[in-house]
Parts: C-alpha cells; structure tokens; sequence
C-alpha cells in the first residue's frame, strides 16, 4: 500500500511558480496493478518521481508500506559507460548481488555482447530492456514505469513477456502513460491524473472513458 | 518500575545508535558506488588523464619560473628559492583550491539522472567527487614536492603537520565552495561565466606567484580577506622556516569554507523545487 497524504508541488520559485501537482490525498492498494493516464504536462513525471521518493513533494509526504523501484525509464544510465558498468553500479546502491544481477539481465534481456559496449550506442528498446531487466532482478514489489519505457514493445519476445508475468505473481506495476494501450497491457485497473488532481483507482474501462472525455474537452479549447 | 524504565531508555538508545550506523553504512556505500562510477568514467574519456594530473600543475610551476627569471632574475621570494616559493603556491592555490573545487562544482550538473535514485541525494555526487579529487590531489602534491626537495630545488617541510593542516583547510574550502557553486550554477545557467571570473581572479589574488613582502600594507590588507591567500599563506609559513605568515589564519578558511558549505545546502533544496534531473 501507497498513501499520498495532501501531497502538492510547486516547480519554480520566486515570482514565477507553476503548481503541477493540488493537494494529492490517496490510498493505492499495490496489491494488483495500477494504470495512472494523464495527458502531456499532467505532472506524471512529477507524480512518479514523489512516489519513489526522488522528488520530495512541495508540501505533504507519502507513505509506503511496500519496497517501491526508482522511476524505471530510459534516462538514469550514464551513457559512456557500458551497460555491464551501470548495472555494477546499480547493484551496488541497492546491496544487490552484481553477479547475480547481471546473469539476470544477460539471460532475460538478450543484449548478448551488447552489455559489453557503451550505452550511448544503445538503442530506447535496448535501454528499455536493460532498464527492465535490472530492475527485475532486484527484489522490489512495486515497479514505477515511466512512459517512454516500451514495455510493450513490437518485438517483445515470448521470454520477455513470461518472466514480466512471473514477476507480477508476487509483484505490481505502476505505469504512468498517455497511452491507453501501454496501461491496458497491465492494468485492469486506473486512475487519471488532470489538472494537479488524481482521481480514485477504478476499473479500466471506467477510466478509459473519464480520460477520453477529458481530452476530448481539452481539445475542444484548441483553437 | 525504575529498573524497567532504565532498560527501555537503554533500547530506545541502542536502537538510534543501530539506526545511525545502519544510515552511515548504506551512505558509505552509496558514495563508494559513486566514486568507482566517477573513477570509470573519467579513465574512459581520457586514458592519459592521471599522467595528465601530474603535468598540468608542473606546466603551471615552470611557466611562472620561467617568467619570473626573464622578468626580475634571480631573487628570493620570503627567503625561499624562487621554484620552491612557485611550487608550494601552486601546490596550495591550484591543485588543493582550484582544482578540486572546480571538480565538484560540476558534481550535480555532471550526475543529475542518478537524482532519480531515490536513495542518491546532491550532496552524494558532491561528497564523491570531492574525495577522489582530495585523495588525488593529495598523492600528486606528495610525490611532486618530495621530488623537488630529493632534486635540491628547496627545503622539504619545516612543520609537516603545519603544511597538513593548510592543506586540509584549502581542501575544505574548496568542498565548501563547490557545494555552493555546483547549486548555483543550476539555478542561474549564466552564474557560470561570473564563476570563471572568480576563479581567475583568485588564481591571481592568492599569493601564489607574487611574493606580497613588496607589496603596499593596504593591498595586503585587502588580500587578506581572499581565504585562499590565507591558506597559501599558511601552507607557505609551514612549510619553510623563513616564510613568516601575515594576517592570516586557518580558522578564518574553516569560517569561509563552512558558510559555503552551510549556503550550498540551503541552495540545494531549491534546486529541487525547479526541476529533476530530466
């Protein structure tokens, strides 16, 4: 369980201020998966970033009851390191086993000698799997996946997507997305994020059709 | 009743005590990750960097040698011969100062996609760079003054604690002010031009390659205030039995270096209200 008590952030200071996120108070049962939509600029970085707890919010805290992964997306790497060195360096903030981790990743990510070259040269897919397969091998019981991670790649290959399943057995997912069919992979259930405020969790489908009319509206206002 | 009181105050103390080590350990670890991730990086990009490290401030010393026999001759600066004073002045100014402090000022800007590490915090990359620069900067000042004095271009050190604590305190300083700069330079992008000029300014206002015997009572009262005078003041009066120290004070370097450091904290929240590393 995840519980955002009145959580609000302001980016800017000074004169120039813009609130991204208005006083945020809710529970996330994480004992199944959770979609969270917004459309571009809703603060779903912002929101994500609090709930790991890389970003401390402006007023208001979060309280986690669960171990709660970074904000697994395609930046955090350093990109003249290879990818071997960066999963060294990640095993070693989080005390994990680097052998251990990186025979996960090698097996599950099919990167093959590609681990052994800088990230640089790494495609987003190649950054996807790498990012997801570190992050798996490390015991967490909430993944935060920032958009952009192709979790639902076109060339998700059968193994990628059985150890995915395998792990939410015991795990959960929180994907923040624009894109209902990154959540619907899944999610069977969602909340949406507009306007600095988060609806409650609730069925997709419902979701779906709350996050539609919104941005039907929104687009009503372009000119 | 008394007795089980004690014993409750006993756990209550044992528990923050395994708490603070247990925080220390895993801050330990983050900042030994760090460090072995600055050390990688920086091999790769440039294989000749150590050997680099130790030609740049020999190249410093030898330019203003040079300079200072075509301009004025030979001389003694303080008593000290003319290599000796230049090399302990570069030594204090620009490798335990300038160097260092130019090194973690660049620590957040350099690491800003580690932030989302929710256990890395700014102070994480500042604390790494600034170590392996000390310990760097440490070994290449040892191994170059030694080799001038077994070359008999001077006397080695006449109070060896004197020339560490000096030492320490410049280094302390640039800690300070780097911690300072590395948030100012994020929250104002044009705060980095104004910060080459400073640092310009005090390569050349430290008394690192002028003797300040000669100079005016009211410009060495003026150069007084500049903390990196002091220490290369310092540094200078240590090490040579004949260099007597003006106005200055280790403290003073302690006083500058712990409000840079205390201001760079503060700044450093704000850092986070603009923007994460994206």
């Amino acid at each position: 369980m995840i519980r955002l008590h009145d959580v609000t952030k302001y980016y800017g200071w000074g004169r120039e201020t813009k609130l991204v996120l208005d006083g945020i108070d809710r529970e996330l049962d994480t004992s199944s998966s959770i979609g969270i939509l917004g459309m571009n600029g809703a603060g779903k970085s912002t929101l994500v970033n609090i709930i790991a707890g890389a970003l401390p919010p402006t007023s208001g805290y979060v309280e986690r009851h669960v171990r709660v992964s970074w904000p697994l997306g395609l930046k955090g790497f350093v990109g003249g390191l290879t990818g071997e060195e960066n999963i060294r360096f990640i095993s070693r903030i989080y005390g994990a086993d680097r052998r251990k981790v990186f025979r996960f990743v090698q097996d599950f990510s099919e990167l093959g000698d590609d681990l052994f070259r800088p990230i640089e040269t790494y495609s987003s897919g190649m950054k996807s799997r790498l990012t997801v397969g570190v992050s798996m091998a490390i015991d967490f019981d909430v993944y935060l996946m920032d958009e952009g991670l192709s979790v639902a790649d076109r060339r998700f290959t059968k193994r990628y997507s059985d150890v995915m399943n395998q792990r939410l057995d015991r795990s959960s997912l929180i994907i923040v997305s624009h894109n209902m069919n990154t959540v619907s992979r899944y999610c069977t259930r969602a909340a949406v994020l507009h306007g600095g405020k988060l609806s409650t969790v609730m069925p997709l489908h419902e979701a779906a059709s709350l996050y539609n009319r919104l941005a039907d509206r929104g687009a009503d206002f372009q000119p | 009743m008394n007795n089980g009181a004690t014993v409750h105050l006993a756990e209550v103390r044992t528990g923050w005590l395994r708490s603070l080590l247990a925080g220390l350990r895993i801050q330990a670890r983050i900042i030994a990750a760090l460090i072995l991730r600055e050390v990688l990086t920086r091999f790769k990009r440039q294989r000749l960097g150590y050997v680099w490290a130790f030609i740049d401030p020999c190249l410093h010393m030898a330019m203003w040698f040079v300079l200072f026999a075509l301009i004025r001759g030979p001389r003694q600066y303080h008593d000290m011969p003319t290599f000796m004073f230049l090399a302990t002045g570069i030594v204090a100014m620009y490798l335990f100062f300038l160097k260092t402090t130019v090194y973690v000022a660049g620590a957040v800007s350099a690491g800003r996609g580690l932030l989302r590490f929710p256990m890395i915090k700014q102070l994480d990359p500042v604390l790494a760079r600034f170590f392996l620069e000390a310990a760097t900067m440490v070994v290449i000042s040892a191994v170059l003054l030694s080799a001038f004095t077994m070359a008999g271009l001077g006397a080695g050190p006449y109070n060896l604690l004197g020339v560490l604590m000096a030492s320490g305190c410049l280094l302390l300083l640039a800690l300070g002010f780097g911690t300072f700069n590395s948030a100012m330079t994020i929250l104002y992008p044009s705060y980095s031009r104004f910060l080459y000029f400073v640092y310009r300014a005090i390569y050349f206002s430290s008394g690192a390659i002028h003797g300040t015997e000669r100079l005016p009572a009211e410009v060495q009262r003026i150069l007084v205030w500049n903390p990196v005078f002091n220490g290369v003041d310092q540094f200078r009066s240590a090490w040579s039995f004949t260099y007597e120290s003006t106005l200055t004070s280790n403290g003073y370097i302690l006083l500058v270096a712990g409000f840079f450091f205390l201001a760079g904290l503060v700044l450093d929240k704000r850092v986070l209200q603009v923007e994460l590393g994206e």
